[in-house]
């Protein structure tokens, strides 16, 4: 298969991206060409990444699969997955010209595809859908919840990047930071980035995860919520990001306490979509 | 209101006792993920022995959770909680919406983060004129009132933004309303019924009583189809539906997974079936064309009396799921030994026996298991969706923008402008818009 070797190259071509952005926060580089090769490098990733999902798409239509989607599994999610991930990454990159951010956003796509290409746990075989998968609500259930889960993902990176920078913050007295940490963004900077990527993942999340799988579950199995495990576990990310929202508005919570709850809210992200999977039993056990 | 009545209005519309309700939902809820729910009594004591097992059960954790008294009487509170909470504040949101801006005064204005102040080449009456026609050129319709001996122009955008979050709130209480519903008014039935068979009658889910139909159900053909690589593509109910009340005449369609069959509110979903030890065997005669149907099970004789043949299944080969793969058959007539045969499933084969030559065709027999489902909650529960949809978008995507012009005169037939404004959401955005219009009005030759 042509798609394995693309998405197998994907790993090396986010590797490579992680680590150009951890070496551009570690050295402190302000250089414009290394800045202009990790974007390069990352969009590239990306595009390899695309071109290995579509054509994976592609080949299973060859193999005669009639109707298909290329995220009816945990190896093709977790490629969807780190897809997600990059293509967020790259949006706050643009949106907050920091490049800094990067070395905590680019490991996850890494890891994720790491994990997709390398863990023996499951297969990549391009098997046919089983019939309560064929559904045009797969693509859209499935390509909403993962943007969802890439903004927690990266809200989770961020999160560890200000507890990080807060700790420094704090023992040094310098309110922009000492070392690798003067080079990230202002506290007030990622604390706004956190906020707006969980609310931006929560709106994904809720109409994607919540809303498009509780009307394909009522087309498939006539009804829209049966406190399925993974049902339940989505709705306790759904009430973690609500919370947290919540606190925000009307408590003034930020800084400290929301990247806790970030950090909160990504562990039970986690329980849903990996977790669920495979210690518990349930009727999302495929995928 | 009394003090007690006022105390409870209190409790239940504080939002400390929301934050507390979802965190509690939260943690609660993992509760069943973990103890799997609806086993009967004797698998619990198998995994969680005799005294846990107990235990799990007086606390209501198993065989149904999220159905308990203690869980349904915090779904009640949070949902209580959600009225009374949202009750409270929509009044001061509301308040925001219906503002009248043109009576904010013109010190306030000069507060406001966002400002800037322009000249007017021309009187003060002809100049609020100018700002009200370049204001409505830039999308932004203003009204107007004379105030303090100048005028004030105001216009807005997205005020209805400011009841985003009250229409998520809406939205919740609709889904739960909807499931509510459609526990009261609906059933979740099942029905397992054989090839051939009409049936007018379900069975509830929970109690195994039977529910009468206004209409029959025939089952003509279930079938499984399968990818090249073995796997199950389909499984598929072709039936036939008959309700002289409502269809003209019957209708023939399939059920499949995904794409269930919906009838007076009722809908049938594919979900199993089961695979009969009982075979229809279809015979003909090569040279006249006469067909003969028989049903058959295994170890049974069968006559076709008018061509004087008897036949019967001796043996078959069936998988773990009973799915009959090979028969083994034998058939006799008048004039010959009987004749003895392998055949597969849902092929044919030809008899040669002295008289004529027959087509024996045989085929299992499948009952299908269908889930049937009367929910008339499920609309209200979608409109909740939508409306849930529709608030988030709210508000994520559109923020309350004010702009008001304050026009003065500035002796010599000359005017002074004060334009200002803000947001209550994506400041930087806004700031931007705003810097933007100002940059426009000074375009305008007369303005300076």
């Amino acid at each position: 298969m042509e798609s394995a070797l693309l998405l197998n190259l994907t790993t090396f071509a986010y590797l490579a991206s992680a680590l150009i952005y951890v070496a551009i926060l570690v050295f402190g580089s302000t250089n414009r060409t290394i800045g202009l090769t990790a974007t390069l490098v990352t969009a590239g990733a990306l595009l390899l990444s695309t071109s290995g999902i579509l054509l994976r798409w592609y080949e299973a239509f060859e193999l005669g699969f009639g109707y298909y989607a290329p995220f009816s599994n945990m190896y093709e999610s977790l490629v969807f997955f780190a897809w997600c991930v990059a293509l967020i990454y790259l949006g706050l990159e643009y949106i907050y010209k920091n490049q800094a951010l990067g070395a905590f956003a680019m490991p996850l796509a890494f890891l994720a595809q790491a994990f997709a290409e390398h863990w023996p746990q499951w297969d990549q075989d391009l098997t046919p859908l089983m019939p309560a998968l064929q559904s045009n609500w797969l693509i859209a259930h499935v390509i909403a919840s993962f943007v969802g889960y890439a903004c927690f993902a990266v809200a989770f990176g961020m999160a560890v990047v200000y507890l990080a920078k807060n700790h420094n913050v704090e023992k040094s007295g310098q309110p922009a930071g000492t070392g690798i940490f003067a080079a990230l963004p202002h506290l007030k900077v990622i604390d706004d980035v956190i906020y707006k990527t969980i609310f931006f993942g929560f709106i994904w999340f809720t109409v994607g995860g919540l809303i498009f799988g509780a009307i394909w579950a009522n087309s498939a199995w006539g009804t829209y919520w049966s406190w399925d495990p993974k049902e339940t576990w989505s709705l306790i990310t759904w009430f973690i990001y609500a919370g947290t929202l919540h606190v925000r508005y009307t408590r003034g919570w930020s800084g400290k306490k929301i990247a806790w709850l970030a950090i909160l809210g990504f562990i039970s992200t986690i329980c849903t979509y990996y977790g669920v999977n495979f210690l518990l039993a349930g009727l999302h056990s495929y995928a | 209101m009394t003090k007690e009545q006022n105390q409870i209005w209190r409790f239940f519309a504080s939002v400390k006792l929301a934050l507390v309700m979802i965190f509690v939902l939260a943690g609660t809820s993992i509760l069943g993920t973990i103890v799997q729910q609806g086993r009967p009594p004797e698998f619990y004591a198998q995994s969680y022995g005799a005294e846990m097992a107990r235990v799990l059960q007086l606390l209501d954790i198993v065989p149904n959770m999220y159905g308990s008294w203690w869980f349904v009487t915090l779904l009640l509170i949070f949902t209580l909680n959600l009225i009374i909470c949202s009750l409270d504040r929509i009044p001061t949101a509301w308040r925001m919406v219906a503002l009248d801006n043109l009576e904010s005064s013109p010190e306030r204005l000069k507060k406001m983060p966002l400002k800037a102040e322009m000249r007017i080449n021309e009187g003060a009456d002809a100049a609020s004129e100018r700002v009200r026609q370049l204001l409505d050129a830039a999308g932004w319709s203003a009204q107007s009132r004379d105030k303090e001996g100048g005028s004030m122009l105001f216009a807005q955008k997205g005020a209805w933004s400011r009841l985003g979050a009250y229409m998520i709130h809406l939205s919740i209480l609709l889904i739960l309303l909807g499931a509510l519903v459609g526990e009261v008014f609906g059933f979740k039935a099942s029905i397992m019924f054989p090839e051939g068979e009409t049936i007018d009658y379900v069975f509830d889910r929970k109690s195994r009583q039977r529910i009468g139909l206004d209409f029959k159900l025939k089952l003509d053909n279930f079938e499984i189809n399968y990818y090249p690589t073995g796997m199950v593509r389909e499984y598929r109910s072709d039936v036939v539906l008959t309700d002289p009340g409502k269809l003209q005449q019957p209708l023939s369609t399939s059920i499949i997974v995904n794409q269930p069959l919906q009838h007076r509110g009722i809908t049938f979903y594919q979900s199993s079936y089961q695979p009969l030890e009982e075979f229809l065997i279809q015979l003909r005669n090569q040279d006249t064309g006469r067909q003969h149907q028989a049903l058959a099970a295994p170890s049974r004789r069968i006559q076709w009396q008018d061509e004087e043949l008897v036949f019967g299944v001796t043996n078959i080969r069936a998988d773990r799921s009973g799915r009959i793969h090979q028969y083994q058959v034998w058939l006799n007539s008048p004039g010959a030994e009987p004749s003895t045969f392998t055949v597969r499933d849902q092929q044919g084969v030809t008899v040669q026996r002295p008289a004529h030559d027959y087509d024996f065709q045989i085929e299992q027999r499948y009952a299908t298991g269908l889930q049937v489902v009367k929910d008339p909650g499920v609309w209200v529960v979608y409109t909740g969706f939508a409306l849930m949809c529709l608030g988030l978008g709210t508000t994520f995507m559109v923020s309350h923008r004010r702009l008001w012009a304050y026009i003065t005169p500035d002796g010599d037939g000359k005017a002074k402008l004060l334009l200002c404004g803000g947001s209550n959401r994506n400041k930087i955005s806004f700031d931007q818009r705003f810097a933007e219009l100002a940059e426009k009005l000074r375009r305008d030759p007369a303005i300076s």
